[in-house]
């Protein structure tokens, strides 16, 4: 054995995340046709012509896929990206892999963040932008809240999930609390929030998810190899390496729920990815973050961007939450997977 | 002279010692074994001289305070091998020794990273075993890659909590014959926290025997391993025989 093996190894593991990015744009652009308005692909080259002419006046087709379906698709994507990578993350420094963005509390926490706007909220606090501050305010403040118990616990992996879950249980609590006081209109609008949908996402919103993404998956990418040290789980360890365990757990703590509040204040609650996508990685890719991350990331993206095309097309015109339909998905698939590979995780 | 300890204490509560004024030197290339019971305050202290606690005392490296020091100069100073690995995870071989490079990389490792990687692991004899997962591994070969990767660290000092204790009788042997020609060819000092007071007798250029988080006796092989520190240590009475080998039976014969 030598450089060369390992130099093959390092290659096919960059071809298998290649492959992953190819198959993204492959299915982005195959499903961008489907749904409730009959459009094909001549339409897409047409709309975008159109764009650029600025005639796309009496062209409804082209708007409903310039302006639905594209920031749509592409929201799937960031967010299915942006909720697996924040999961890896998350795994890597607790080292427990039942852990994902939501243990920390988060989804709780934004779920009563814009119940709280959509049931108290006026002026612009009672508008839809209003709800996505709200939920993005109370995830913050819930981050803030953990990150305050896990530092006067040592920044420990079993503080923060243990934090985590019991805020997780305290602002389930509190929205429950909101619901029995909301009207018929509020509490409906209550639960269609948290189930989770690219409804209505527009290319601001969309702009606004790439950007957090974009920045959490650099600065994940470039910590990858300290969260390897710390998916050792041990933090003597880790200082004789030369890597602070507490600094990093709260740098990655911070990442990743920034990256989960923005992705679910603008969609909704969309659980499962941030667990499921990195088993799926790990399986295929093997646990190496520096890997694990941007294919997990795929995964999450393939995952996100099926389960809504099917959502939105399986019973059209209505529209099935993306967080249900992944869930039918994701499941079934990661049993699959697990059962294939009963001997443990080796990857590529 | 490469390490010195200087009134090193330590205490996980105030009037709780678990380890008091310890004073001790390693010269190059020497391999010092920590012997004395279970909680006597062995494992602390290499996580003293790991920088992972608090001490009071001095610590010194080539005369610089490792008090002074960042985590990431440490850790090109001392590598550390722990007892025991807590996480199930499973990584290659030779990513897993990479890991050893965190302290000279910034932003990923380089090729002359990935070449002293794959050279430990050839002097630790896993040559082959680069692509192999690190759950396929027995437990001497798994002993060996962490050995490994805190080589890689290129540290001055190497510091292992009982390297040998989950292995079987073969490996202790590989392992500490492993250990013995490393810090020959090397000129790596090494400390090593044992129970086997034979291996030790084998292996260590000098002894420290703990005690109540108290320092009993340090010294030579042969000053040091004696019925009489025995007893004081562990309250076992026993006979010290030299061989031909080196030295050592132990044969308890009555509490």
């Amino acid at each position: 054995m030598n450089n060369k093996s390992y130099e093959k190894l390092r290659l096919r593991r960059c071809l298998v995340i290649l492959l992953g990015i190819c198959l993204i744009i492959v299915l982005g652009i195959k499903f961008v046709i489907l749904g409730a308005v009959d459009t094909d692909y001549t339409d897409v080259f047409q709309a975008i012509y159109h764009y650029f002419q600025d005639s796309l006046d009496g062209y409804a087709n082209y708007k409903v896929l310039l302006y639905m379906r594209f920031p749509r698709i592409i929201m799937a994507i960031a967010a299915g990206w942006g909720l697996a990578i924040a999961g890896v993350g998350m795994q890597g420094v607790t080292s427990n892999s039942l852990v994902s963005p939501f243990t920390v509390g988060i989804s709780s926490a934004a779920a009563f963040g814009a119940s709280c706007c959509i049931v108290f909220g006026s002026g612009f606090w009672a508008r839809q932008e209003g709800w996505v501050v709200g939920a993005f305010i109370s995830a913050m403040i819930c981050m803030v809240v953990v990150y305050a118990i896990s530092s006067a616990l040592g920044m420990k992996a079993s503080s923060i999930v243990l934090a985590g879950i019991a805020l997780n249980y305290f602002f389930q609590a509190c929205t429950s609390a909101l619901e029995f006081f909301a009207d018929e209109y509020q509490l409906s609008a209550v639960v269609n929030w948290s189930f989770g949908t690219f409804n209505g996402v527009d290319w601001t919103e969309t702009g606004i998810v790439i950007a957090f993404v974009t920045a959490g998956f650099i600065a994940l990418m470039i910590l990858s190899p300290k969260i390897n040290v710390l998916m050792i789980g041990d933090d003597a360890l880790s200082r004789s390496m030369g890597v602070n365990p507490t600094v990093i757990r709260a740098l990655i703590l911070i990442i990743s729920v920034l990256i989960t509040s923005a992705v679910i204040s603008f969609t909704g609650v969309i659980g499962f990815v941030g667990l499921v996508a990195p088993h799926i990685g790990r399986i295929i890719i093997g646990e190496d973050n520096r890997y694990l991350i941007p294919f997990s990331a795929i995964i999450g993206s393939l995952l996100m961007l099926i389960a809504d095309t099917i959502g939105r097309t399986i019973l059209r015109p209505v529209s099935l939450p993306v967080g249900v339909v992944i869930s039918f998905i994701g499941v079934p698939l990661f049993v699959i997977l697990i059962l294939r590979k009963r001997g443990g995780y080796h990857g590529a | 002279m490469v390490l010195e300890c200087k009134d090193v204490s330590f205490g996980y509560r105030k009037n709780k010692k678990v380890l008091e004024d310890i004073n001790f030197q390693i010269k190059e290339g020497e391999i010092l074994s920590l012997l004395g019971p279970n909680g006597t305050g062995k494992s602390t202290l290499l996580n003293c001289i790991n920088g992972t606690l608090h001490y009071s005392g001095q610590i010194e490296i080539h005369g610089q305070d490792i008090r002074n020091l960042s985590l990431k100069k440490k850790a090109k100073l001392v590598g550390y091998v722990p007892q025991q690995m807590k996480s199930d995870f499973n990584l290659k071989v030779i990513d897993f020794v990479m890991m050893g490079r965190i302290p000279y990389s910034r932003f990923g490792f380089k090729e002359e990273d990935r070449r002293i990687a794959f050279s430990t692991l050839k002097k630790v004899g896993l040559e082959g075993f680069e692509l192999r997962s690190l759950n396929e591994l027995s437990g001497g070969e798994k002993q060996k890659v962490y050995i490994s990767r805190a080589l890689t660290q290129e540290p001055e000092i190497l510091i292992l909590d009982e390297p040998t204790s989950a292995l079987d009788l073969r490996n202790q042997l590989d392992v500490m014959e492993l250990l013995s020609e490393l810090s020959a060819e090397e000129k790596l000092s090494m400390i090593i926290s044992i129970h086997d007071l034979s291996l030790a007798s084998m292996f260590s250029d000098k002894v420290m025997m703990l005690k109540d988080c108290h320092l009993v006796a340090t010294g030579t092989v042969d000053k040091t391993i004696t019925e009489e520190h025995i007893r004081e240590v562990y309250g076992v009475n026993s006979s010290v025989v030299k061989d031909t080998y080196k030295y050592i039976h132990l044969h308890r014969d009555e509490k």
